[in-house]
This record gives C-alpha cells, structure tokens and sequence, in this order.
C-alpha cells in the first residue's frame, strides 16, 4: 500500500519502544532462566556481609592459636588442659545467632571432632565427623577458603561456615560453625525482599513499557482515525497540516488533482454515489503510486500527489501524471444502470527547491491546476515560473477560516420616494488594509469544495447580522448549486425565524437544473422567504422558467441599466421586462443607478426599486446609516 | 516424676528424629559375614520408630546375627549403639548409628567387626575407624 504505514514511518520512536521492549524480554528472559544462579549469588553475597565479622574474629582466634602450638592437632589431642583453653577461645565465636563452633581435624581424608565448644550435643575427640556436604570440605581443603553454604536437609540448622584450618602449608582441619536456622530466616526474608524488589521492578517496567507501548499505539490509532478519510482509507488534509515540517517538501514533486464537475455528479445521482465514485477514481490513481508515494484527500475532491524526485526524472513524473489522466478518462464510471465518464485536471510543480514551503509549493501547484481549469479541463499543467501573482485558493480559505470574511451593504431603495427597502450583502474579504473583490474571490473557488464553504460563511454572517439587528433586512447571493445543496437549503430552513427579512437573490448567469432549483425555491418560500432573480437579462433568461419558479423580485443586470439613456435597445428590453413583470406580480430592482435621470426613466416604466452608486456605494455594517442613528 | 517419664519414652523418639534411612539402610545391607559374604545377615530391631528398609533381613532376637540398638548390652550377639559414648563404653558393640549435630554419623569399629566375623563391602569401608581412634592415647602413640 503507497502510504498505509505513513504514521510508523514518521514516528522513530514507535521502533525505540518496540526495541526497547524487545531487549526488556530478551532480559527479562535471559534474568528468568538465570534466576537461580542471580539467588545464589545474592545469598553468597548476603551471607559473606552475615559472616563478616564473625571470620574477622574466628581469623584473630586461629591465627593466636596456631601460633602458639607448632603442632595445633596433636597438642590438643595430648594435653585436655591445652584443649580446655583451646574450647573456651572458640566459645567467643558463639552468639545468638551461633550455637556450635567446632574445630575438626583431617586424617586419612576423614575428620574427627578435635575441639568442640559448642552449647549442646558436643563430639568428643576423635569422635568420627561424617559430614552431609562432602565435597565443600574438599573444595575448602583445596582452594584453603573459607566456605558458606545454606544447610538445606538439616533442621534447626540454618547455614554453616566451614574455615580451612593451614598449618606449615597444610590444611589440618577445619573450623566449623554452625548457625541456627532463625539466622537464616532473617536471610531468606532479605533474599526474599531483594529478589521479589527486583521482579517488581522488572515487571513495573513492563508495565509502563505496556502503557506507553499502549499509549503510542492509541496515539496511532487516533491519527490514523484523524488523518484518514475512512471511505477512502488516504490520507487526508489533517495529516499534512500536522506534518508541514516534517516532510522535506524540496524532495518532492508536487501536484494537484481535481476531478472535472464533480459536483454535478454529486447533484445528478445523490452523494452516496459521488462518493462511490469518488473512492474509485482514487483506487485507480493510487494503482500507479509506488510505496514511498503521498497521496493527499486534499479536499473532497481534489488530491495532492507529493512524487519523490528520487529514481523519478521530470519526464517520468510528467509521463505519471499523463496516466494518471488518461487512466481516469478512459475509465467508465457505473452508478445504478448509468454509465459516465469522468476527467480530471492536474496541476504540478516541478521546482519544488526554488519554494520556501510546502505550502508554498502547492499554491503553485493549484495556479496550475487553476490554469488547466480555464484551459478546457481534462488537462495537465506545469506552474510557470513567469506565471503573474494571483490569489490563491489555499490563501482564500484561510482567509474565509480566519474570520476575514466579511459582507458589505449597498442598499436598494424604493424609486418612488428614495425610501429603503433592503440592503444587498456583498462578499468582500479584508486582508490587512487590502480589500478583495468577489472577481478576485469566486473564480478560485468555482467548482471546488470551498464554494459551498464560502456560502455558507456568507450565510452565517447575515444571519449574525439579521439576529443582531431587527431592522435590518437583507439579500444575499445564492447560486443555482447553493440553492440544490442540502447542507445550505438546511441551514436557511434551520433560520427561516428570519425569512421576513432575507431574501434570496439566485445568480441568474449560470444555467440552472430548474427543476430541483424550484424544488427549492419552493420549500424556501413555504417558509416565508422572499426570491429575487439576480442579473437577469445577461445570461440564461428564460421566461417560461422564470414565471414556472414565481419569484417575488426581477433584478435587471447592471450592464443593460447603464446604457438605458444611451441605447434604445436598452431602453425597450427594460421597458418590455418592467411590463412583463407588472404583468405578472413581480417587483423590478435596477441596479447600477448613477443619476437622477436614469431614476425618472424606471420610473417612468414602473420599476419599483433601484440600487447604485447614485443612493450609496456598499458599506460595511458600522458604516450604515441606520446604524449610526 | 511424670515428666521424666515422659522424657524417657519421648526422648529415644528423637534421638533419631532426622537421621537419614536410605543411608543407614545402605551401611547396613553392606556388613557382610566373613564366613560366607552371600548370605544374607539377619537383622533385629529395637526402634520400631525407625523404619529401616524391609529389604535388610530382619528377624526375632534370638535368630538374629547383629542387633540394632539394643537396650541390654549384656548380650552375647553383635550389636549396633545409638551413641558414640556408648560405642566407647560396651567394647562388644560393633558400631554406631547416631545423630550429632544434626548430622546422620555411621561409625564401624573395623577390630570389632572382624572379631565379630563381620567386615563392611569395599565401598562403605569409609565408615570404619580402628578401635584405636576410641582411645586418645592409642592416637598419640601412633
């Protein structure tokens, strides 16, 4: 898959846990198999610090004795006197802890007791010593050290230190003591301790390897559901916001697909179907994409390619994005029983290093796309790098987002008497000191996802506006799309409270699917709303259709008014609309008055309200004059 | 004088509390006779409360050629003591089975074995001191 494991990839730390915890079981492993030898040597080591002082004494004690007889074994054995005093030296050794210390002596590789001082259950001289661990007499006799061991088969006993007794460089015996088994209680419960402490430990960190491992995965989990469109399972515009940084943008070609009409599908066979449509032009595009590809749900439907320039020159990507195309063109598209085919538009940037940023780089991109728009569509082009500066779709969206949207008001008055009636919403954006015009704004938007976004925001505004003011009354610009969109049509019906004082004016210079259209207009006026052709008389106009959607206003296009004193044509086509109108109920707005004569002619005709820079040019809405009042 | 009676039925109880069997039993299956090593020695035990392999041949006093821990020692048979101090003290006592220290101690008499026409198979000959270690001055003299 082209970029499924996108997240792993780009997260190193994902690998250092999952090594990191690999190396904790493989420890853990190598810590469990080897436990035993880990409790041994910790009780050694705890016996040696039990044992310490004791060998320290024990040591003094032997050493002052042999040197004191030259033949310690035989000395004692001779004279009891000698072995009295021998005994009670040794009985120093015995405390709480110790309850038989004993002196053995080795003859013929067996032992017998010399000196016992023990408290009870004394061996007499030459009394046979058959000892249970054997082989620690005989390595203590070899290796001439002291040894430690835990009596493991002898009750009451806990553990015994054996001490190799050297005299002229030859073990004669042994000095052994015996401690009681409640020393070893006190061993075990710190053995205990300690080794269960480690355990703990181990397993703590675990655990917390676990939760974070847990974590990281959840982490995962919720990017993957964030930045993944789940119809389409690509990444989506989520994930290249959070990663603008992290991906080395200069490496990379960078286009931008835009699938050609496809909101005309979404209209024609409903948005489940777009949406299977959609999802199948992706599945063929991303056919073509290898591994180390990125593929961006840039936006519903419009896709960013970002090619990595390695092992792909300029005409290879040029000759990818040309498949892409063709690839799409030549595919049939089936919903229900329909047939259809569907094109696409690219725009590519091929000098990514000569950008400062990604976004930068897609801007460009989009100029391109843009360019393939008004070329014919089904077309793929390369951003120019003489191409002029222009807005860029990217740029208007965060425009729109940042709250830089706003409308201003030109107001429509009634001609009889100079009267206001209502005030037209026009879309303006204020960036900075700049402001920018709907010519600037609504050509970059056409056709794309953002359109219906940008109404919507306008929709939100008046409404605003309408709730905040009760005396104003409003129209706003709707087009044919805007009106079919249900997202819209919901959002006017959600606030048709106010559909006194909104009116609706539908762009008349696009062709309209007048049946769903009045469909619309229908409900909308149901609900009270007031409906205004705008611009009519510079497109479409179609008569029949205008009378079949019973609107309330007729709005006669601007360039038709201008020429109406100058050019009989004008003259009559306005003449012959006013009368056509009166004829059947509908009201006249005239818009583009700049003089009282052009005032005296419409009325003359019997329009009854007019617009222009005659009576006031758009304000924003402090600006008012009802406001300021 | 209750309590010492109970110390003198309940002490000989643990005089051998902890004393290892299987290697008692293994000392004691490898005296042999000296007369005819194949046949096997018959065995009398006064500790019921030990419970030594049935495997050793165990019989009544009378039929019996060694007798384990007896409580006369006025008798005319060999006989194995509980105690070193009582190896020491009944020179007709072949060895002793006892515990010191917490440790099982098997110890033979090799001069009283033989006058008894017993000797221990090769691999036990460990457990066999001479009659002389019982003395300190017989030590010194050698």
């Amino acid at each position: 898959m082209y970029n499924k494991f996108i997240f792993f990839r780009n997260n190193k730390i994902y690998y250092y846990i999952i090594g990191g915890y690999l190396l904790l079981i493989i420890w853990g492993g190598y810590f469990y198999k080897n436990i035993g030898n880990y409790e041994d040597r910790l009780k050694n080591l705890l016996l040696s610090q039990t044992i310490s002082s004791v060998e320290n004494a024990s040591n003094n004690i032997l050493n002052r004795m042999l040197k004191k007889y030259s033949d310690f074994v035989y000395e004692n054995y001779k004279d009891a006197s000698v072995r009295s005093e021998n005994e009670y030296k040794i009985s120093d050794l015995l405390n709480d802890d110790i309850d038989s210390v004993y002196i053995l002596y080795l003859e013929n590789k067996k032992l017998f007791y010399l000196l016992d001082a023990s408290r009870e259950d004394r061996g007499e001289l030459g009394e046979r010593f058959e000892p249970i661990e054997e082989n620690i007499f005989i390595e203590a006799q070899t290796n001439r050290e002291s040894k430690t061991f835990i009596q493991p088969t002898i009750d009451k006993l806990g553990f015994t230190l054996i001490k190799p007794i050297v005299q002229h460089d030859k073990t004669i015996g042994f000095l052994v003591l015996d401690y009681k088994e409640s020393s070893l209680a006190t061993l075990s419960s710190l053995l205990n301790v300690s080794v269960k402490s480690l355990l703990y430990a181990i397993l703590f960190s675990l655990f917390i390897l676990l939760v974070l491992i847990s974590y990281m995965l959840h982490t995962q989990y919720i990017k993957y559901v964030m930045y993944c469109n789940p119809l389409t399972n690509t990444l989506n515009r989520v994930y290249l916001t959070d990663n603008y940084d992290k991906i080395n943008f200069k490496d990379y070609y960078v286009a931008l697909v835009d699938v050609d009409f496809f909101k005309r599908i979404n209209n024609l066979y409903g948005q489940k179907n777009g949406d299977k449509v959609l999802i199948s032009i992706i599945r063929r595009i991303t056919l073509l994409l290898r591994e180390e590809d990125i593929f961006i749900q840039y936006g519903g439907e419009e896709f960013l390619l970002l090619i990595p320039k390695k092992n792909m020159e300029e005409p290879i990507f040029k000759n990818l994005l040309e498949k892409i195309r063709r690839l799409i063109e030549s595919t049939n598209f089936r919903v229900k029983n329909y047939r259809f085919s569907v094109t696409i538009s690219i725009g590519a940037l091929l000098q990514t290093e000569l950008e400062k940023s990604l976004q930068d780089a897609i801007h460009k991109a989009d100029t391109a796309l843009y360019k393939s728009k008004h070329n014919g569509r089904n077309s793929i082009s390369y951003f120019d790098l003489s191409q002029p500066e222009r807005i860029y779709r990217e740029q208007l969206k965060e425009m729109i987002e940042s709250d830089k949207l706003v409308c201003y008001y030109q107001p429509i008055k009634r001609l009889k008497d100079s009267t206001l009636h209502h005030y037209e919403a026009l879309l303006r954006i204020e960036d900075g000191d700049k402001i920018i015009f709907p010519d600037k704004i609504l050509p970059a938007l056409e056709d794309s996802y953002l359109y219906t976004f940008l109404t919507k925001k306008i929709i939100e505004y008046n409404i605003k506006i309408l709730r905040i003011d009760s005396r104003m009354r409003i129209s706003i610009n709707l087009s044919a799309d805007d009106l079919i969109n249900d997202s819209i049509l919901f959002l006017l019906l959600q606030n048709s409270d106010l559909s006194a004082r909104l009116y609706v004016e539908i762009l008349e210079t696009k062709s309209i699917d007048y049946i769903r259209v009045e469909n619309s207009i229908q409900r909308l006026k149901l609900l009270g709303f007031k409906i205004c052709i705008d611009d009519f008389g510079s497109g479409y106009s179609n008569l029949t259709h205008l009378l079949n959607l019973s609107i309330d206003y007729l709005k006669i296009d601007g360039s038709i008014i201008k020429e109406i004193l100058h050019d009989k044509r004008a003259y009559s086509i306005v003449k012959t609309f006013a009368l056509f109108s009166k004829e059947n109920n509908i009201e006249v707005i005239a818009e583009f008055i700049d003089n009282k004569e052009v005032i005296e002619v419409l009325r003359s005709f019997g329009v009854e309200y007019g617009q222009g820079f005659y009576f006031s040019q758009a304000k924003p809405y402090a600006e008012l004059e009802h406001h300021k009042e | 004088m209750k309590r010492i009676i109970n110390i003198l039925i309940i002490f000989p109880l643990f005089v051998f509390a902890g004393l290892d069997i299987s290697k008692v039993n293994s000392v004691l299956s490898s005296i042999k006779s000296l007369k005819d090593s194949s046949i096997p020695l018959k065995f009398y035990n006064t500790k019921k409360s030990l419970h030594l392999n049935k495997k050793l041949n165990f019989t009544s006093q009378n039929y019996a050629d060694i007798i384990l821990f007896p409580i006369k020692k006025k008798i005319n048979k060999a006989f194995v003591v509980d105690s070193y101090k009582a190896l020491k003290k009944y020179k007709n006592s072949i060895g002793a089975i006892y515990m010191k220290k917490g440790r099982t101690q098997i110890v033979f008499v090799a001069e009283r074995l033989k006058n008894s026409g017993f000797d221990l198979r090769e691999m036990k000959k460990k457990y066999l001191i001479p009659e002389c270690k019982l003395e300190a001055i017989c030590f010194l003299k050698n």
